[in-house]
């Protein structure tokens, strides 16, 4: 397979490098002519351009377009083979004339080309921890969304995908939360700006992805660069590259992941005869009351009783399967002053939800061009349509004694009076309840380029990015339920510009290297909201579009709290890179923000690293196994810009108060003051520091890193009430404290690597933790937005279940008030008194430690790999507990509960005097323990020969099938649960996919 | 090439940001500071000045910490928190309505301030002279009147001059006198710049006029002489409460129900100022219940739908509705039964020869609803002449209740649980024997404890549009603050303190009996009280005359206060309508506490310490 070259400047550099060799005069003394190809030991393709170096000399030559070489060199020398991206082999030519090279890729990739925001740098002159993902990890995942690939392949992106409705989303941490008011999210910059938190790219048309992770790092980025940073890179076309058409397509069958224990018709009457003598001792003298089973029955499930129902309400709820679909088309290619790539895909995501799907239309193109020696110019456009439909979660409510179609096939409006749920079904169907979300992106930059000197450019970019967001909701009226139609809409437009100006400087003198950036960035936000509801429209069918059919009285526009909001940054920006000798590194940066939101509009944010290459030093270089060696240290503030806009303006009453004067009554509008003209507040900020260790082993084919980080978070804002005197109810202050550190490790290994066969493995394991160190106040427990210090960010705090009332421990329940069969909480004050005292914190949400294992073998044209994912020690709030009702009223999930003859721990008994709503320690069910090891990809493909496909004008073609998220592994799913990585919520599981794809290249 | 160099090289360093790029452009809503100084942004914080009475004034928390609780009203079985008048240690500094008002009255005192701070300085203000005096006039009048009921439910708090236009986390108790200084400042300046014009024009009816102010100050000057016994300000209450009568703008109704007569809503000859409520759908909302949601416990949120309008006719309701033969209607009300009269009050009455009796409540309620057949004659042996006819048909008098008492065997306990019926007479009945107990407390005993009593009817609305839905509870009365009764009895009261009895029996209270005598003869009717002239009168006369004229109009409480702490407990301890309140009821009492969510927000909580005892 062919190595991309990223980045143009790199390629120039290569070439005129490569050209210098050329040029070099030739010695011949004693000599042989030496002919051979240079090939890639994956897929045995030529490798055009490698370098071929007689040791010890300067004299060389490179690889032709097919990747053959031809060169005269003493018959005892020894050939150095390099190319980029691969572990260089040294042959030696014993007097041979032919010698055919294999080239393993370097799984260090030390040479490659990494973004760092506002410029790039090689891997091996990194100072900070940014990790890479190139084209081939990239499109090795079958995802709907470009950010899913990050999840497991990089160490300290902790990712969780929210739940199984189509097109949902990903939550995504890098290093762990450090803030517990403002968001947690990475900034996302796609080939250098800013995106929006929507990343709706397809991964066939990304080239890479870095991520960057320590202060250091996103210093960069200055007041948005504490929570990391995401960059994307698109793909560009080729210099003096023919076309190149590439066609790619995959269908996959989703079905759930899991399933619950659903109870059947004979669970329910069971719970019935058991609930019916729950405080009839007597009773449970037999296995089974005397009850006739009809008394207890209300009337639909007595009909259903008689007729021999048993209906499984949750497959009723779910279509047989779902699908995803992604069709995607690209040519590219370029001539020596331009380069071009055009994309369109097309994706669709249908859940086994009904009316749940997901649809994405997008068109990508890239063009740049050199103008003369000085100029260049480029283009790229970004245009996306996608129409996410929200379907109605199951409902697990409904027994299976009753059934939801009357005898004429209607959907009948409540199918249970013993608990009047109206049919979900009904909700289920678009005529009756719909919710469209539709978005509209235009992402556009232009840019010009002039080289002024060698190593000297300037670079401005313009860009523009606008999206149009459309909600529609809507519910309609059913004949037997209580309500009327209810129709929404919610118009949001971004317009969004930014313009950047970088002059980069880059000059190596002798063994100096410095590299000199400094840019300006200037960015504008607008936002406006419009929202419409009515209610009791003339025509169900007019949904969201006419809403002013309804009942007037019903209808409101409001344009929200704040329906016109703007933001306006500026930004001086400066980095400084010094390396001596390629083993010296050094890295200052420095930026410099002005934001519209602050009352002090400017904060300036540093940052230093450097590192030290100890393999390159002489004492080292007898150290066999041992090819790299590299230490990084660095240090630096970051911001997270929460501060929302307007917010230290005194403000008046945005709702009206009315005082009305005169014997005629007439309205006066009133306002008063509702904010505070504050001083405050000023950004979120964190200090970090970070430690890592890169090394290689075997000529690299053993590598990795080691990093270790330590983050200090302060001026968290929150909000902090106010004496009512003060006569405005609270202030936005920078108060709180957090801190957290870490250890990630990354390992790559080139397992065995012949021309045959070809067997790597990534690893990744990150272990993050996070305390709260302060709040408002200095209290040290904010029990209303669960915070306590010393505490994670995010964690579950209630009473603490310890068992089940047992009937030997009648007295002591009592004086709990409770009977036997209840759930025993524990006392933590031990006062013999439940009450909110009684609460701990029982767990957080956030793992102990991540890991991912990814392995791909290669054998001839077939190719194989899977990936492992693991996430361990989080506590999950199971969704399927909160709908455990003890009056049998809801919900027949099959549940080991505790009667006088199943003295278990597990679960209460059944009650007819307790309603879930009435029921406060049923929480104390939920929580579990929902770690999990997932086997997140098995793929098996097979590539055409290339005498193949070359007679059907093909210069490539694979088809593979893979099992995306097919087997999953930890107690909770062991329950008998769904998919825990979305915290345990019931209504959308999360689906399991077999795919069929093909790639086709011409 | 060296210009192109040049050229970006000076594009590039030549961007350099203009501060006005980062200035913020705030379109969706206004910053204060620059609305305030605009006509519209004035008009409309002096409207929200106004708004702030709204929460107080025909408003169930202004009714609850003015009305019950003292010796003329009791606690009714439908209020939520009855610790409120049993004086019990619940009654504590989390109590959720208490809080309430006190964040609308910093937040209405800090609007004032704002107000004033801007219509002080003429190079500001948006108004032409005369305006600016005006409007000043009017929200002084208002700081006044909220720091009085300030400083009356919770003693010497934070006394706010400045507006707030910083974060302030700080608070200081101010004493009374310094409370007193600025309310009767406040006053002066509006007295002095208000036009003398009536306030009744269809533009301005309901803003300040010269006679609200000069009649608060009387109140306040009358407030201020009775803590300090001051014989000098208790002529200058007087002067004012004369100045007022004196206007010609007010007048007395002949007859005493017409005073309360819906149809004289707005145009009530003896309103000198009152709250403008009307039916506009917008105007209800006086102030949103989202505010309150931070200080108040969720489970006890008593603002959802009642934001706005009079809810003076909710209050005092008695619960007619269940008795048989009678349901639901808009002409009899909806009873929340939130309040109950005590035994001093009803006893005050000479309903005989006073109006103002039957002119305050309602005693008779007449069946609107048919009878089940369950109901017929005869009743124990009464009326066996009618036997098999129903108790009444539709019209009849249904419910009677009553000062008088009746014997024994005609009043029937088992006809209908819990309902006494007159088997004699042919009514539901509740007579004064079985209202109250022998020592003088409220009756609790059996189901319909203090859900049956005799119903102030001041506040009646027919004109709202539905029996019982949640819009329907708004009603449109204008709130009365002051009457023009109130300005006789503050010149009779500030007379005699000031050594002029004679003068205060026959100017004021001699005219104002006439007016409220079914005789006319005002001079009789007092003497059936036992004034026959200006020796005669004393502080308890006063007391129950005041009763008579203003119950259920928001002022029993601070009449109690402006008698000293030791008179007002002895008061409270004699007459309240509960045991447990005359047991228990202390000095601690008559402050209310300070709201906990106040004392939890300051950074120094040593500067602002809880009132005594809480």
């Amino acid at each position: 397979m062919k190595k991309n070259l990223i980045h143009f400047k790199t390629g120039v550099c290569f070439r005129i490098f490569t050209l210098l060799l050329l040029l070099l005069p030739a010695t011949l003394f004693g000599q042989v002519k030496i002919t051979g190809t240079v090939t890639d030991a994956s897929d045995g393709s030529p490798l055009p351009g490698a370098n071929i170096l007689i040791q010890g000399t300067t004299q060389g030559t490179v690889t032709d377009v097919d990747g053959v070489y031809s060169i005269e060199a003493p018959a005892d020398a020894v050939l150095i083979i390099s190319y980029m991206g691969y572990l260089s082999e040294n042959i030696d030519v014993d007097g041979q004339t032919t010698i055919n090279v294999v080239l393993t890729p370097d799984l260090a990739r030390l040479d490659e080309v990494v973004v760092i925001g506002y410029g790039t740098m090689k891997k091996s002159d990194l100072t900070g921890a940014v990790s890479s993902l190139k084209e081939e990890d990239i499109k090795s995942i079958k995802a709907s969304n470009a950010i899913e690939v990050l999840q497991g392949k990089i160490a300290g992106v902790d990712m969780t995908r929210s739940d199984g409705r189509a097109g949902s989303g990903y939550s995504i941490l890098i290093r762990g939360a450090r803030s517990f008011s403002a968001s947690n999210a990475p900034l996302y910059i796609v080939d250098g700006i800013d995106y929006g938190s929507n990343i709706d790219i397809n991964p066939n048309d990304i080239a890479s992805m870095e991520v960057l992770k320590d202060a250091s790092s996103t210093a960069i980025y200055g007041s948005r660069g504490a929570n990391g940073i995401v960059l994307i890179t698109t793909k560009k076309g080729t210099q003096g590259s023919k076309p190149v058409v590439s066609f790619s397509t995959y269908y996959g069958y989703t079905t759930p992941l899991g399933k619950l224990p659903n109870g059947d018709r004979d669970y329910f009457l069971q719970m019935l005869r058991d609930i019916y003598r729950t405080n009839k001792p007597a009773y449970w003298d037999s296995a089974d009351s005397q009850v006739p089973i009809e008394s207890l029955l209300y009337p639909e499930e007595l009909e259903g009783y008689m007729n021999g129902t048993d209906f499984d309400w949750v497959d009723a709820q779910m279509e047989d399967h779902g699908s995803q679909q992604d069709y995607y088309l690209s040519i590219s290619g370029g001539t020596e002053k331009t380069t071009y790539s055009v994309s369109v895909n097309h994706f669709v995501e249908d859940n086994f939800i009904p009316n749940d799907f997901y649809k994405r239309y997008s068109l990508k193109s890239n063009i740049d061009t050199r103008l003369g020696k000085l100029f260049e110019i480029g283009n790229s456009n970004f245009i996306s349509y996608n129409m996410l439909n929200r379907g109605q979660g199951i409902n697990h409510n409904f027994v299976p004694l009753v059934v939801p179609y009357d005898s004429t096939g209607n959907l009948i409006a409540v199918p249970n009076s013993r608990a009047p749920f109206s049919n979900m079904l009904i909700d289920q169907d678009p005529k009756y309840n719909d919710s469209e979300t539709s978005t509209t992106g235009i992402f556009s930059s232009y840019y010009g380029q002039v080289n002024l000197l060698p190593g000297l450019s300037f670079r401005s970019a313009f860009n523009v990015n606008l999206d149009f967001q459309r909600i529609g909701d809507y519910s309609g009226d059913y004949e037997g339920l209580d309500r009327l139609s209810t129709a929404s809409l919610n118009l949001i437009n971004n317009y969004r510009w930014t313009w950047t100006n970088i002059l980069t400087y880059d000059k190596t003198l002798n063994d100096h290297h410095l590299v000199a950036t400094a840019a300006t960035e200037t960015r504008y936000g607008l936002t406006e909201r419009y929202y419409q509801r009515g209610q009791d429209l003339m025509l169900s069918d007019f949904k969201w579009f006419a809403i002013r059919s309804g009942d007037p009285a019903y209808l409101s526009i409001t344009e929200g709290n704040l329906p016109y909001v703007k933001t306006t940054m500026q930004s001086y920006i400066g980095r400084l890179h010094y390396g001596y000798k390629g083993k010296y590194l050094a890295t200052i940066t420095g930026r410099y923000d002005g934001a519209s939101q602050l009352v002090d509009k400017w904060d300036f944010f540093p940052s230093v690293s450097v590192a030290w290459k100890i393999s390159e030093e002489n004492f080292m270089k007898n150290i066999e196994p041992l090819s790299l060696l590299k230490l990084r240290l660095g240090y630096g503030q970051t911001g997270n810009s929460s501060v929302g806009a307007y917010q230290s303006l005194g403000s008046t009453t945005t709702y009206a108060l009315y005082y009305e004067f005169g014997i005629d009554e007439q309205l006066v509008t009133g306002a008063y003051r509702t904010g505070q003209l504050s001083t405050l507040p000023r950004w979120e900020s964190s200090t970090a520091g970070n430690l890592g260790i890169d090394f290689g082993f075997l000529q690299n084919r053993i590598s990795g890193s080691l990093e270790l980080y330590k983050t200090h978070t302060y001026d968290i804002l929150q909000t902090v009430s106010l004496p009512p005197t003060s006569a405005v109810k609270e202030v936005l202050e920078n108060i709180g404290e957090t801190k957290g550190n870490g250890i990630e490790i990354t390992l790559n290994s080139v397992n065995i690597s012949t021309p045959q066969f070809k067997w790597s493995t990534n690893i990744t394991f990150s272990r993050s933790t996070e305390e709260i160190t302060a709040l408002a106040g200095g209290v040290t427990q904010d029990i209303g937005n669960g915070w306590f210090v010393g505490e994670p960010i995010n964690v579950f705090y209630d009473w603490e279940k310890i068992g089940i009332w047992q009937t030997d421990e009648e007295e002591i329940a009592t004086l709990y008030g409770s009977d036997p069969g209840d759930i025993k909480l524990r006392d933590v004050v031990y006062d013999s008194v439940i009450n909110d005292e009684d609460r701990v914190v029982l767990g957080t949400p956030r793992p102990k430690w991540t890991g991912g294992l990814n392995s791909t073998m290669n054998y001839k044209n077939i190719d194989f790999s899977f990936f492992v994912y693991a996430r361990v020690g989080q506590m999950v709030s199971d969704g399927v507990e909160g709908m455990w009702s003890p009056d049998c009223r809801e919900s027949s999930m099959e549940r080991n509960y505790w009667t006088p003859n199943n003295p278990t721990n597990e679960y209460p008994r059944v009650n007819p005097g307790l309603t879930r709503s009435g029921w406060s320690e049923a929480t104390t069910l939920r929580y579990k323990d929902g770690s999990f090891v997932k086997v997140k990809d098995i793929t098996l493909g097979y590539t055409l020969p290339a005498s193949i496909s070359s007679k059907a004008a093909m210069t490539s073609f694979r088809i593979y099938v893979s099992a995306k998220n097919y087997l999953c592994f930890g107690k909770f799913f062991a329950q008998g649960r769904y998919d825990p990585e979305g915290g345990g919520g019931t209504g959308f599981p999360s689906p399991k996919m077999l795919i069929v794809g093909a790639n086709v290249t011409f | 090439m060296k210009a192109i160099k040049i050229f970006f090289i000076l594009l590039m360093l030549g961007f350099v940001s203009c501060e006005e790029f980062l200035e913020e452009d705030y379109k969706g809503g206004v910053a204060t500071e620059t609305w305030y100084t605009t006509v519209n942004g004035m008009e409309g914080l002096v409207a929200a000045c106004y708004t702030t009475s709204k929460i107080w004034f025909g408003k169930e928390e202004g009714y609850d910490f003015s009305e019950p609780g003292t010796d003329i009203y009791d606690y009714g079985q439908q209020h939520p928190q009855q610790y409120q008048y049993t004086y019990t240690t619940d009654f504590n500094p989390t109590n959720s309505r208490l809080v309430v008002l006190w964040v609308e009255f910093y937040k209405g005192i800090n609007a004032c301030n704002d107000a004033i701070d801007v219509l002080s300085d003429p190079d500001v203000t948006p108004f032409d002279e005369a305006k600016t005096k005006t409007r000043l006039s009017e929200v002084r009048f208002l700081r006044a009147l909220y720091n009085w009921l300030l400083v009356e439910t919770w003693g010497g708090v934070d006394l706010r001059t400045e507006p707030i236009k910083g974060v302030v986390k700080t608070a200081t108790r101010s004493s009374v006198d310094d409370f007193y200084a600025l309310i009767l400042e406040d006053l002066d300046f509006s007295v002095a710049n208000l036009g003398d014009a009536a306030n009744t024009s269809a533009t301005d009816y309901g803003r300040i006029t010269k006679h609200a102010a000069q009649g608060f100050r009387a109140r306040m000057r009358l407030t201020r002489a009775s803590y300090t016994n001051d014989a000098a300000m208790y002529a200058a209450a007087a002067e004012d409460a004369a100045a007022v009568i004196n206007s010609g703008k007010f007048q007395l109704y002949d007859n005493y129900a017409d005073v309360w007569d819906i149809a004289n809503d707005e145009k009530n000859t003896e309103s000198i100022w009152a709250i403008n409520y009307s039916r506009s759908a917008n105007a209800l909302m006086g102030v949103p219940s989202s505010d309150y949601t931070e200080f108040q416990r969720p489970a006890d949120k008593p603002w959802d739908e009642r934001e706005g309008g009079h809810h003076g006719h909710l209050m005092f309701g008695m619960q007619y509705d269940v008795f048989p033969g009678m349901t639901r209607d808009i002409e009899n009300g909806r009873p929340f039964r939130r309040y109950t009269p005590t035994k001093y009050l009803i006893d005050a009455f000479h309903e005989d020869v006073d109006e103002r009796f039957y002119g305050s409540f309602k005693t008779v309620w007449y069946c609107n609803n048919n009878l089940t057949a369950k109901y017929v004659w005869p009743v124990e042996g009464f009326h066996e002449e009618l036997a098999g006819q129903p108790l009444f048909v539709i019209g009849d008098t249904s419910i009677f209740i009553t000062k008088e008492t009746f014997p024994d065997n005609v009043m029937i306990g088992n006809l209908a649980t819990n309902y006494w019926f007159n088997a004699e007479r042919g009514w539901w009945c509740l007579d004064y024997k079985r209202m109250f107990n022998d020592d003088g407390t409220i009756n609790d005993a059996g189901a319909f404890n203090r859900n049956l009593f005799l119903e102030l009817h001041k506040f009646y609305d027919n004109t709202r549009p539905a029996a019982t839905d949640a819009g329907s509870m708004n009603g449109i009365r204008d709130a009365m603050v002051m009457r023009i009764s109130e300005m006789y009895l503050i010149a009779a009261e500030g007379l005699w303190k000031a050594g002029q009895a004679d003068n205060a029996y026959s100017n004021y209270l001699v005219p104002l009996a006439n007016k409220r005598s079914y005789s006319g003869d005002g001079a009789a009717m007092l003497a059936s009280y036992g004034i026959n002239g200006g020796a005669d009168l004393t502080m308890d006369y006063f007391l129950d005359e005041r009763a008579r004229e203003l119950c259920g109009e928001q002022l029993r409480w601070f009449d109690l206060k402006r008698l000293g702490t030791d008179a007002m407990v002895a008061r409270i301890k004699q007459y309240a309508g509960n045991q447990s309140a005359r047991d228990n009821f202390s000095a601690k009492f008559t402050l209310r506490p300070i709201p906990q969510a106040q004392i939890d927000a300051l950074q120094d909580k040593t500067t602002f310490p809880q009132n005594t005892d809480y």
